[in-house]
Formats: structure tokens, sequence, C-alpha cells
């Protein structure tokens, strides 16, 4: 924070803060006119809106600043409205929000208020609530508040002259003060009772952050304390070693406790409103009974019945046997063969393993259709608000294999690209959770294109499906057990907000799909080609002879044909080249359906691509991949020896 | 930009991250939410322009 930059002096201050969207800026236009300023925030990029207001003869400098969530900012643009808040000095804070989330985000009203500045509250888009029913007692909350408190709708100025007369008639005299439970109380009184120095915000409000471990602020308390620093870094050590808790998350829900008491009788929603579908969907979602066959609906028609059956069905029938087969390949083998004589150019490009009639037919034939119905349906659930709902729904579950919900991020993220996906590991707190995570993401999260091509290949053979899900769920939920047991440590709470759920907008799915389509396309295409010309020289030189012939016996215990050996190698290279590896083998009637079930299982929890295993060796160091690595083949191998016998053992799927 | 996990807004800017994994062709095509991590395919220049013009849902101001 830079604490040592001076406010340049002006007018009293007006700063106005809140939420992105909530209509500040309509609320600065109103307030200002014609006559502003846009320029960067002293020593930032951030764009600051300044505007002169007169009211009652008196003038005002009206700031808006950029949207910010809380008070301890995570983002450049939340660090400069809290240095604005800190250093300007205002004359009147005025924090808008959007009527039709005011549960929401009213506990940034609560922490502006703790904070001892003139806080002003707008209950803005207040014609947008009312439409759907809702009735907000503004004078019950103000009086709850013990803040000016204004209902309004700045489109249409509603509430516009109450905006102004609140500015000008503000008095901080009297401000309601809100209690926590009565430990979390005493945890910040005796931090607060540590302080000495002179703060723009109130001690409370300091003690909190502190709690929070707010490093700017913390750097700014050790400047004002000098010596008397170790004091308060003593007590806020003392408390967070005490509770051994997040504090953070502890005070978030204090916060939305206190707020949910606030609102009581102030807010009132009709019963339809109440009983709203969304809402009631949004609750089962969340509910262990309800959710998880929720959770499975969405699998089923989603991905199974829309990604395996139509897309990696219907569409790449389309374009590989309709498209590439009748029309392209035979057309582009007769030009070839027409252009040159040369036998090796023949096969580099529409040999066995040639240009087109591998690399061009499986990007374009076989994967994109599949990874382009994936993203679409994962587009889709994306846009309704599915994804932190399944956080929560899965938490409980995650903390029996040492993760919580928090680790649904790259869980849903592998499903795109596993080695996205690890990179995102280092987004989770404790370093036990990274590697837990990493290795299931490793071993049993199949990407996209993997898992549509499976899902595609098993879902023409009766039974297949369910003992491949069965099979990776139980190796998912075991060695995830295990590792947690293995690897004892701390296991940080989950809690987060949920967006509300709704119903998906045309024009988002269709640019988040196109846009991961694109990007997609572009990175495999090359690959795709350089893996073709690696496996043309393998084939000229023998080498790739050998290495099907050194995997053979590996694949016969397995009780798989040694042609198999060929889509392993495939997916060393890419998950999805060995995945429509698998499927050519299984489109040329070459495996029956327990060899196709046991290879797929295998291939599943096969080894991670090159890709995601510099990834691995990146976030993680030499010693835990190297180790990951190893466990993951011993597992993928072990796992589809002992499924082959069981399937012969049982007569299953024979 | 919005996230499409929490929902929240961030400039993409914020969202770059510092070191990619290095699988795009070119720069990095994700933006990481400063808030929860999640990955956001960072939208390409003409698919930005088909939504411009468009009226936005939320009555809001940025």
């Amino acid at each position: 924070m830079a604490s040592e930059k001076k406010p340049v002096e002006s007018d009293s201050k007006v700063i106005l803060v809140g939420n992105p969207n909530v209509g500040k800026s309509v609320l600065f236009n109103a307030l200002t006119g014609a006559y502003t300023v846009v320029s960067n925030y002293p020593g930032t990029s951030v764009a600051v809106s300044r505007g002169q207001c007169t009211i009652d003869d008196r003038r005002y400098e009206v700031l808006d600043t950029p949207g910010m969530y809380s008070l301890m900012p995570i983002t450049e643009e939340e660090r400069v409205a809290r240095e604005m808040l800190l250093l300007e000095r205002p004359h009147a804070v005025i924090h808008v929000i959007d009527a039709r989330n005011i549960e929401r985000m009213l506990p940034m009203t609560l922490q502006l208020i703790e904070t001892g500045l003139p806080v002003i509250l707008l209950i803005n888009i207040l014609d947008e609530a009312e439409r759907i029913g809702m009735r907000i007692d503004i004078g019950l909350l103000e009086e709850k508040l013990g803040i000016p408190v204004i209902g309004g709708a700045m489109r249409s100025k509603r509430g516009l002259n109450d905006v102004r007369r609140a500015i000008a008639g503000f008095s901080s005299a009297k401000r309601a003060v809100f209690g926590y439970s009565p430990e979390l109380d005493r945890d910040i009184e005796k931090v607060a009772s540590a302080l000495t120095g002179n703060y723009a915000l109130s001690s409370r409000s300091l003690a909190l952050l502190l709690l929070q471990k707010d490093d700017e602020i913390q750097e700014m308390v050790r400047r004002t304390e000098g010596e008397n620093f170790s004091a308060v870094e003593q007590a806020v050590n003392q408390t967070v070693f005490e509770r051994r808790l997040d504090l953070h998350l502890r005070i978030s829900l204090e916060r939305k406790r206190v707020c949910k008491g606030v609102l009581e009788e102030v807010v009132f929603q009709p019963h339809e409103r109440r009983q709203h579908f969304a809402d009631r969907l949004s609750r089962w979602t969340v509910n262990p009974w309800t959710g998880f066959p929720l959770l499975l609906l969405v699998l089923y028609f989603g991905i199974y019945l829309f990604v395996g059956k139509f897309g990696a069905g219907i569409l790449v029938d389309l374009c590989e046997v309709l498209i590439f087969e009748k029309y392209l390949n035979p057309g582009v083998i007769a030009l070839v063969e027409h252009l040159t004589a040369w036998s090796w150019l023949r096969e580099l490009v529409v040999g066995e393993y040639g240009l087109f009639t591998l690399g061009v037919r499986y990007a374009v034939a076989l994967v994109l259709p599949i990874v382009g119905t994936f993203f679409l349906a994962f587009s889709i659930i994306e846009d309704v608000g599915y994804f932190p709902r399944l956080a929560m729904l899965v938490d409980r579950i995650f903390k029996k294999i040492g993760l919580n919900g928090r680790a649904v991020i790259p869980m849903v993220l592998g499903f795109g690209c596993d080695t996205m996906a690890t990179m995102v590991t280092r987004t989770l707190e404790t370093v036990r959770e990274r590697i837990i995570v990493t290795l299931l993401l490793a071993l049993a999260v199949p990407c996209s294109a993997q898992l549509g091509v499976i899902l595609g290949l098993l879902s023409g053979v009766p039974g297949a499906l369910p003992v491949w899900s069965v099979c990776i769920a139980l190796v998912f939920l075991t060695v995830g057990f295990l590792s947690a047991r293995l690897m004892p440590g701390e296991q940080p709470m989950f809690y987060m907000e949920l967006p509300p759920l709704r119903m998906p907008q045309f024009h988002n799915v269709m640019v988040k799909t196109l846009s991961r389509m694109q990007w997609y396309f572009l990175e495999i295409f090359p690959l795709f080609m350089i893996a073709s010309v690696l496996l043309w020289a393998g084939k000229m030189t023998g080498a790739l002879n050998w290495l099907v012939a050194g995997m053979t016996p590996v694949m016969h215990s397995l009780g798989l044909p040694s042609e198999v050996s060929a889509a392993f190698i495939f997916g060393f290279f890419r998950r999805d080249f060995g995945a429509a590896g698998l499927y050519d083998l299984h489109r040329s009637g070459q495996l029956s359906p327990i060899q196709l079930t046991v290879a797929a299982v295998t291939m599943t929890l096969f080894v991670p691509c090159v890709a995601q295993f510099l990834m691995m060796k990146k976030e993680r160091g030499w010693k835990v991949s190297m180790g990951i690595f190893g466990l993951v083949t011993l597992l993928a191998f072990s796992v589809g020896w002992l499924l082959n016998r069981l399937l012969l053992l049982t007569g299953l799927l024979a | 930009m919005k996230c499409g996990f929490c929902d929240k807004e961030f400039s993409p800017d914020e969202g770059k991250p510092e070191d990619p994994c290095g699988r795009c062709l070119g720069k990095c095509q994700k933006r990481y939410c400063p808030y929860c991590g999640y990955g956001n395919p960072l939208v390409p220049g003409y698919l930005r322009k088909w939504g411009k013009g468009k009226k936005p849902k939320e009555r809001g101001d940025e």
C-alpha cells in the first residue's frame, strides 16, 4: 500500500464503492453530469473517474472506484479502491448494491461500517427487485445498520435527490456495532487493543484484516506502530495459533450470519419468489440426497448421451466414414500416388501413420467432433453456474480423500486438459492437497477427448461403460483415501459464495465453446502432425516395431492383442491420440468386448502424456513426479490385469 | 471478463499467468481468475466483436 502518496487536496470527497455492475457509474454520471475526468490512479494502471457536484452551494468531488467484492483486495482494481478509501479522507462513502442481491452484497456494507468510514448505503436497481416481487423496508434497515440507507433506481434517477440530501446532511454521529460470536469478539479485541497508532480505519476493522493475514495492512501497521509492532504481531499470531482454524473463513461466515439477522423483517419476498424454481433447484444441487442424482442426470445427458452418443458416435461417423473414408481419403491418396513414385513419401503423407491419413484424420474427424461436443456441454454447465455447486456437493466426499471442495476446480479443468489442471493445483492451499490432486489427475481423470472417445467406444458394448465407470471411480476413491492416510496434514475448510443459478445464455455458451475449440485445435493440430512424423520415422527405421514388440508381453498379460501397444505408445504423446488409436482398432473389429473394456480402463489410468508429465515435474519436482509416474504405470497395468482376470472368471461381458 | 466458476469480474491482464503451462501456440490463451484460480478461455478478437452491440443482461455500469 502506497501510504506515502499524498492525495490531491480538493473539495469534500464522495467515494462510490461496490461490486462491479451495480450501477456505480450510473450514479456517478447522475451526480456529476458531463464534466468528468478519467485518469489512472497515481502509481497504477487502474482508471478512476473524478467529477464535481454541487449540493446546497457546496462543492463535492465525486470519485468512482473500480469494482470491489470485499475490503480484502485480491485484484489491482480492488487494491486501488481500498487505497482510495484509506487515503482520500472522504466526506462520505456511498456503497452501491444491487437490491436483487442484497444478501450477497450486504457483508461488504458491514465491513465498511466496521472501518468507521462515513458510509451511506444505496440500494440500487430497486425497480427490478420490486418487479420480481421483492419488498425492502428501507427505514428498518437504516435503523438496524445505523447509517443512512436509500432505495432507488439510478437509471430512472429514482432516489437521486435522497442521495444528494444524504451527502449534504451526512452525520456520522450514530453507527451500529455488530457483535460476532463471543470468542471471535475476544480475538478481535485482543488484537485491536494492541494497536496504538492513528489510522484511517477503526482498530476493530484493522484487527479483522490483520487476523485475515492481509499483508498490505500488516505492512502499514508495521510502519505506523514501529517498536510496538511486535506486540501486535504476537497478538495476531497467538490468536491464529490458538484457533487453528481458517480465520478468514470464520470471519466471512460470522459476517454472513450477522447479515442474515439484519435482513430479517427487512426483506420480503412473495411466496412465488421464494419458491422460484431456480432457487429450489439450486438448493437441490448442493443437498447430497438430491445433488448426486442430479449429478448423475447431468453426466448421463450432458456427457454420455451428448458427447458419447452424439459426438463420438453420430458426428464421428459422419466425419470419418462419410467425409474422410468416402471422399477425402481416396482423393488424396490418388493425388499423392499420382504426384510421387517415392514410397517413403507416399508413406509419410498417406501411409499407415501418414500426415493426412492419421494426423489430419485423427485431429479433424475423430477428436474435433468429440471435443467440440464436450466443450459445448461443458460451456452450458459452466454458464448455468453448476460448477460451484458441484464443489459444495463433493466437499464432504473430497474430505475423505484429504481434499476439499476447492479441489473441484483443477478436477473440472482436468476433464478439459490435465496439463493445465496440473498447473492450477498451485492454487490449492497445502502441499499435501497439491500432491494428491496431481496424482489423481495423472491417474483417474481422463481429458475431454479421451473421455469422449472412451464413451463412444464403450457405449456400443452392453455393460462395458458401467464396468469402466465403477473401475475408475473405485481407483480414484481408493487411491485418494490411501493418499490422505499416508500423507497426514492439515485440511483447510472450504466455503464459497454461490453465484445465482440461471438459464444458459446462447451467446455466452457459443463464444466460450468456439474459443475453447479454436485454441484446442490450434494446439493439437501441429502436435498430431509431429506425432505422425515420429510414428512414420519409427516405422521406417523399425524402432516402432521394436517398441511394440517390447510391450507385447505386457499386452498379452492383460489379454490384449499386440496391436494395442501402438495405441499406448500414441497415448504417451497425447492422451486423446491414444484413445483415437483404440477407437481405430475397435472399428476394425480387432477387440472383443472384454479386451475393449480392459484396454479402455488401462489406458484411462495409464501414464500422463508428455506435456502433463513435464508440467508435473515443473510443479512438483523430479522426485514427486517420477514417483507419480511409476505409481500410475504400476496401478494402470495391475488394475487392467485384475479386471481381465475378473471378467474372464465371472463371464461378465463375454 | 467474468469468471465461469465464481462469477466474479476481473481484468484479463490480471488473470494472465506469470508462468503458463506452455501448451498454447504462441501466447497463453487462458486467463486464470484471481479469486478462485479457474482457467477461463481468452475470447479471440473476432468472437469478441460478435458480442459487441449486444445489450448486457445485467443492468449495470461497468
